[in-house]
């Protein structure tokens, strides 16, 4: 059984008076479970991750959620690459790359070229991407280079997001 | 797929290699750079098996195959002949049929 414990201050704009002047809440309303400063919580059932307990208080709603599991801030599913690519190349326009994670690496891949760069976290994936670009674009435009027909398609999609500066 | 795997991809296929801030090899047939692909360095990096079978063009058998013994270069080349991807060779001599 889970418990979490709520100091019972509610404070707010619509709490507070004129300077000098205080205000005395009234005691919340004591529960069936437990005293005004411990809330019980329901057992956490086997399929449910997520718990939602309301508490009101003289108007005032508290919502707690209980999580399993703490949230990730990466994206899930594609991130926009808009990151440097040296001195001489810029981006014209962001490049959509989709995320996943395989042996506890971030992957990271442009579907239209089947270009990908890997890291220990997004932001070292999107640095390798960067540097893969970079490598990519001086090698299509390079002088005597002949390119195979995908490399061409490669070379021209590649063109519409990197241009020289 | 690992380090080793990678290394036998590019000496069978007769990449061409460059060591930049990763390792980059191009399959050049003819004098045409037809397919790429690329891996970090360190021996510990995890090699995207999928993206790379998908820059030289190949299926998850083929793939395998590659690696393991079944597929050679001349069954390689023939394959991306069969995608169009480079000119078909001429058949001037019998070649080694991949199975």
């Amino acid at each position: 059984m889970a418990t979490a414990e709520i100091a019972p201050v509610v404070s707010s704009p619509a709490t507070q008076g004129p300077p000098g002047v205080s205000t005395t809440l009234p005691e919340p309303e004591v529960r069936e479970h437990g005293s005004p400063q411990e809330i019980v919580l329901p057992a956490m059932l086997p399929d449910k991750t997520t718990i939602e307990i309301a508490v009101e208080a003289k108007g005032a709603k508290l919502s707690v959620t209980l999580l399993d599991k703490i949230p990730s801030a990466r994206p899930e599913k594609v991130v926009l690459f808009a990151g440097g690519l040296g001195p001489n190349l810029r981006l014209l326009k962001a490049i959509p790359l989709e995320v996943s994670v395989e042996e506890e690496q971030i992957v990271l891949t442009w579907a239209e070229t089947n270009d990908f760069a890997c890291g220990d976290n997004t932001g070292e994936a999107l640095e390798h991407f960067g540097q893969s670009i970079r490598e990519l674009y001086e090698h299509l435009h390079a002088h005597g280079v002949a390119l195979g027909v995908d490399l061409l398609r490669v070379r021209d999609v590649l063109d519409r997001y990197v241009t020289r500066k | 797929m690992n380090l080793r795997d990678f290394d036998i991809i590019e000496n069978k296929l007769g990449l061409q290699t460059r060591d930049a801030k990763h390792h980059y090899a191009w399959f050049v047939y003819n004098g045409v750079t037809v397919a790429r692909t690329m891996r970090s360095h360190g021996n510990r990096k995890f090699l995207p098996e999928h993206s790379i079978r998908k820059q030289l063009h190949l299926t998850s058998d083929q793939f395998a195959e590659l690696i393991g013994c079944n597929l050679k270069l001349d069954g390689y080349i023939k394959i991306l002949a069969d995608k169009g991807l480079i000119a078909k060779p001429e058949p001037t001599k019998p070649t080694e049929a991949s199975s």
